[in-house]
């Protein structure tokens, strides 16, 4: 079980970090007993990861985040409970961490109890995103990461969309972008993200990385 | 990259008011905008001639804002409701000035310091009582980030054209929620030279930027010049959208995140024979009354929902002015009507 027991999801603002700590614990949960999602998502104070509470219980995951009238605070509010689920040796561990250098502070709190051992850390890039549609881009949002976080980044998490307007082009395109993000930084792509929606359309084929499907819960109020 | 990019909409708003040319934002964080100034201070610095700064609080921050509408910047700051309460002296010292100024809000639920989550109950303090003195603002509601991105690109037009503060309002959703955009240049090519501004008078006449007028008499006629122009203003600007009106016999009104929960209603409404359409204004100042007294005359009775107790609802009563009834359904303090609810209102107002 060498750096897979806890699994931190860091990224830009908006990159789908939340959506993908969501389907990583739920799949994580079919497999495993104990499967705890940490919300430290301190920034953003909508679309929380927080918000997916009843399917997470349902999976049985425990969702670690600021409980009663906290959840809807903008407050950099850590319950003591994400320092025994990080103990807990026995559970499964998801990180969902705020946006840039100010969101990933929050895990530089955790730093000293995290075993790099056992933790690996995965930068979640939408190419069509300002700011991160380049290596150089790219690697000025993950130093500011990696030096809030003490924490050093072990792979990238494609996540080429454009929402609900995404087509087939834009994952293959998008794709392509972060496989030479990926070489000019010399850091491994884990898989690639591709929504419920598009996944049928998409042959999978054409990619040399594993597809992560991902089921989308965070919806707008006229959906 | 592709054409389009995925932005939330205080980073779009940002990014067009900089496509626009605006290089200086002055302004202080609050949920919900803050990645507003946050892009501002990633990208600003790196643009030749570009200024952002964080002031010390609100009130600093649209004083900033004053000073270089008067020397001629292209100008932004942007707040959340209690900010925005905050720098309503200084917009009104603006709108005096007659400079031209883009102001965001990006409106959570109220009154006081409220909460984080959408509302819409900054509608009549942005159209009616932002501030002291016989003053308007031009008010434009975007119901989505691309709509956020050309209203913003616009609002520096309309700013520069009549010398007078523009205010984007947007709810929580609207500064939160992430779409894809594409920025189109629609810059204005007639837009009257700025001869007015503070640059230092090396052989000219000085120009003076002020809001102070002792003599009633000019400060009168200062205030009958601002009518004219509002009333020009109503005259040009009014923008709006209608949907399903052909042949409805109910019409909601409503903007912003509201309006397109109203549009989810009207689709399942109109699937059980309730023949409805929508209004939406797109300024709320000018309000388009025209359109709203018109289709007075074709529907039996119409429905406000807002974000709010009821504001704009007076809005549309007047624009009604009797003719049918005017209801109201309404969510507020960061809560947000849901389709199914409207429908639920549309089946009692039709009775």
């Amino acid at each position: 079980m060498t750096k897979e027991r806890i699994n931190i999801f860091t990224g830009d603002y908006g990159s789908g970090k939340t959506e993908i700590s969501i389907n990583y614990a739920l799949e994580l949960a079919a497999k495993n007993d104990k499967v705890k999602l940490v919300d430290l998502d301190i920034v953003n104070p909508y679309f929380r990861s927080r918000e997916a509470k009843e399917p997470l219980m349902e999976a049985d995951v425990e969702v670690v985040a600021p409980a009663g009238k906290l959840v809807q605070a903008d407050l950099p509010a850590l319950p003591p409970q994400i320092l025994g689920a990080i103990q807990d040796k026995n559970s499964k561990l998801i990180f969902d961490v705020g946006g840039e250098e100010n969101g990933t502070i929050a895990l530089g709190r955790f730093r000293q109890y995290l075993d790099e051992v056992e933790t690996n850390v995965n930068f979640v890039i939408n190419p069509n995103r300002p700011f991160t549609g380049d290596s150089a881009g790219v690697k000025e949002v993950i130093n500011k990461i990696e030096k809030a976080s003490r924490l050093k980044v072990d792979y990238l998490i494609s996540n080429p969309n454009l929402g609900r307007e995404t087509k087939v082009n834009d994952i293959i395109e998008g794709h392509k972008q972060l496989e030479e993000i990926s070489e000019e930084l010399g850091i491994p792509i884990k898989f690639l993200v591709i929504s419920q929606e598009m996944i049928d359309r998409v042959n999978l084929e054409e990619f040399s990385v594993p597809v992560f499907t991902l089921k989308l819960f965070m919806k707008a109020p006229w959906e | 990259m592709s054409e389009k990019v995925l932005m939330k909409g205080n980073e779009a708003i940002a990014e067009a008011a900089i496509r626009a040319n605006c290089k200086h934002f002055f302004g202080y964080p609050i949920t919900p905008q803050n990645e507003l100034p946050a892009y501002m201070a990633r990208k600003l610095p790196k643009i030749d001639g570009g200024v952002f700064l964080q002031a010390e609080s609100e009130v600093a921050a649209i004083n900033m804002v004053y000073g270089a509408a008067g020397a001629g910047a292209r100008v932004m700051t942007s707040s959340s409701s209690p900010g925005i309460s905050l720098k309503a002296e200084g917009i009104s010292y603006i709108a005096g000035a007659e400079l031209p100024a883009v102001i965001v809000n990006i409106v959570r639920g109220g009154p006081g310091l409220g909460g984080i989550q959408p509302a819409q109950s900054d509608y009549f303090q942005a159209t009616k009582g932002m501030a002291h003195g016989d003053f308007k603002l031009v008010v434009l509601a975007p119901s989505s980030v691309q709509e956020a991105v050309d209203l913003t690109m616009e609002a520096f037009d309309i700013a520069d054209r009549y010398r007078n503060p523009v205010m984007v309002i947007g709810d929580g959703i609207i500064g939160q929620m992430m779409e894809p955009v594409e920025f189109k240049d629609i810059g204005a090519d007639d837009l009257p030279e700025k001869d007015w501004i503070t640059d230092g008078a090396k052989g000219r006449e000085k120009n003076v930027i002020n809001s102070l007028h002792l003599q009633p008499e000019d400060l009168e006629e200062h205030n009958w010049k601002l009518d004219r122009k509002y009333k020009e203003i109503k005259k040009n600007e009014v923008k709006y959208e209608t949907e399903n009106m052909e042949d409805a016999e109910i019409a909601i009104v409503a903007y912003g995140t509201t309006a397109r929960i109203a549009k989810t209603a009207i689709k399942e409404a109109r699937a059980e024979g309730i023949k409805v359409g929508l209004i939406r204004p797109i300024t709320l100042f000018p309000f388009p009354e025209e359109v709203i007294n018109q289709a007075a005359d074709q529907v039996d009775s119409f429905l406000t929902v807002e974000m709010s107790t009821g504001q704009m609802v007076e809005d549309v009563r007047l624009a009604v002015n009797g003719k049918k009834p005017v209801e109201f359904y309404g969510r507020t303090g960061g809560m947000i009507p849901s389709p199914a609810e409207i429908v639920e209102q549309l089946k009692e107002v039709r009775g």
